[in-house]
């Protein structure tokens, strides 16, 4: 029964998408575009001879295009509108409706998200893929690795909607929240590793991003496919450490909720 | 003389509508500037591992990314909302308010509308670009700067002509803002490092077909002296006011023939 009020609410999420087919076409080309741009910046900072050495030992240029392309892989799913959904349901009262329905917000938020993210592994993730094999010598894990490598980026995931829901959960109090967006996405350009891998951060920014939340959506998954990081010590550590970032937020939604909901004043209807 | 005139009514007013809002208005700018910031610091943290990229080093590839930034952020004072408004305009079938007044369509639609949220964009360019020059320990002669001034305007016509041809789309398809974003935030994005490191195709097609290069990449390898490293000719970073008119040319004409195809929803 509930399971059913989910499916079809992701559904309608997934059949809205159906009538933007050309502008995820265009958004598909957006992608490649960087990929290519990344993967010029990298030929040009690696020089001839290929090899680089870094905070996780040598590191070879197909491996680093490895690591673009695998990035932007994990941004088509991690790059959501969570944060604008949240706070235009506040600002257009649109949230009354969501209120009365019989799963919590959260659940709402998520289901759609979760059926903009199918559509979009069927019509990006797919051609994005395709092209990517095509054009760069993208480097496979192996077995354990590549199965690792999917359970952290699902962890990663989670995360990365949680962080976006508690966000968004902000336009309670302030409305004008695309500055407070634009703050989340340069924290995460800069200390997800998503452009950067973090092997190559000086010091000090290693040790900020490892006092953020954002390596592990991006840089720690990469890290495991690509091999880097073998020992199941480590794996469980990271592990450890999505889960405890992901039961910190979740009381945090939960708190923000609750502060938020007696705040909320609807117009009519 | 008139337009000037004009303008000068069309802008208080604008102002006006804005300001309402306060606090918003004002943060506004913030927001912008935040996001540049980190930009910079994504620059700043990749070139303080590597030194140099293709033999630019940070100072040069910041100097790059700011000139992108700043001849975008003047050409989208006049044309990016404006053109964003005439995409609504004609999806709502209002657009013959533009046709209706006696002054040209296109005056009209630049005149109308300020892009005040890109003024900060411009004042961060300026301060970056006085930074990067002192960092580098640039002294160019008055006639240089005079020079490169030239040339950044030509660059100006160039951002400004791919707004206009990307946003007049909307008289052909429906969805024009997806073509402008993958233009302007996609392809636009290859200027931010030196095109030096593409490789020659992807040079050729940003030198002569869609020239972003000159956007950037020329002019500053005349003030910064990078001979050396001259793609093609050494004399083209000098055609880039050419390059600016002509494609502005192209770009008003695509505007006029979208007018032409514009029909109005009868109301």
């Amino acid at each position: 029964m509930r399971i059913a009020l989910y499916r079809e609410m992701t559904l309608n999420a997934f059949r809205t998408l159906l009538a933007f087919r050309a502008e995820v076409l265009l958004f598909l080309f957006g992608q490649l575009f960087k990929i290519f741009v990344q993967v010029y910046i990298w030929h040009a900072l690696f020089g001839e001879s290929g090899q680089l050495a870094s905070q996780a030992g040598s590191i070879s240029i197909q491996e680093m295009i490895t690591y673009v392309v695998i990035s932007s892989v994990i941004s088509v799913f991690a790059t959501n509108d969570v944060i604008f959904k949240v706070s235009s349901k506040v600002s257009s009262g649109e949230i009354a409706m969501d209120l009365i329905k019989p799963m919590s917000f959260r659940s709402v938020i998520f289901c759609q998200t979760f059926g903009t993210n199918m559509y979009r592994m069927l019509f990006e993730l797919v051609p994005l893929v395709i092209v990517s094999l095509l054009f760069f010598h993208v480097q496979l894990p192996s077995l354990a690795s590549g199965i690792a490598f999917l359970i952290l980026v699902f962890n990663g995931l989670i995360l990365n909607f949680l962080i976006t829901y508690t966000i968004g959960l902000i336009a309670f109090w302030y409305i004008l929240i695309w500055q407070i967006n634009t703050v989340l996405n340069g924290l995460i350009r800069l200390f997800s590793g998503a452009f950067i891998p973090i092997w190559f951060f000086s010091d000090s920014l290693v040790q900020v991003s490892y006092f953020l939340p954002f390596r592990l959506i991006y840089y720690e998954p990469i890290s495991v496919y690509l091999g880097k990081v073998t020992g199941w010590q480590e794996l469980l550590a990271i592990v450890l450490q999505q889960v405890a970032w992901i039961a910190g937020m979740l009381l945090l939604q939960k708190w923000m909720w609750s502060k938020a909901v007696r705040r909320l004043v609807v117009q009519g209807g | 003389m008139r337009y000037l005139k004009l303008y000068a009514r069309f802008i208080p007013i604008y102002f006006k509508s804005k300001t309402e809002h306060g606090f918003g208005f004002y943060m506004d700018f913030v927001g912008f500037a935040l996001s540049h910031i980190v930009s910079y610091a994504v620059i700043w943290a990749l070139m303080s591992r590597f030194q140099t990229i293709n033999g630019w080093n940070m100072y040069e590839v910041m100097i790059i990314y700011t000139l992108n930034m700043l001849t975008y952020a003047i050409a989208a004072v006049f044309f990016f909302f404006q053109m964003n408004d005439v995409e609504e305009d004609v999806h709502k079938g209002s657009f013959d308010s533009l046709l209706v007044k006696p002054i040209n369509p296109f005056i009209h639609m630049i005149i109308r509308s300020f892009g005040h949220f890109f003024l900060g964009d411009i004042v961060i360019a300026i301060l970056m670009l006085g930074f990067c020059f002192s960092r580098l320990d640039l002294h160019p002669s008055l006639a240089a700067y005079a020079g490169f001034v030239a040339l950044l305007l030509g660059a100006v016509l160039i951002q400004a002509a791919f707004i206009v041809i990307t946003g007049s789309m909307c008289f052909w398809i429906v969805r024009a803002r997806a073509v402008m974003n993958v233009v302007i935030f996609g392809i636009r994005g290859f200027a931010d490092y030196p095109i030096s490191i593409y490789s020659k195709v992807l040079r050729i097609v940003l030198t002569f077909i869609i020239p972003y290069g000159f956007v950037n990449f020329y002019p500053s390898q005349l003030i910064l002296d990078k001979e050396g490293g001259s793609l093609f000719v050494s004399w083209l970073p000098y055609a880039t006011p050419v390059v600016g008119v002509i494609l502005f040319f192209i770009a008003y004409r695509v505007w006029n023939a979208g007018l032409n195809r514009y029909q109005g929803t009868g109301s």
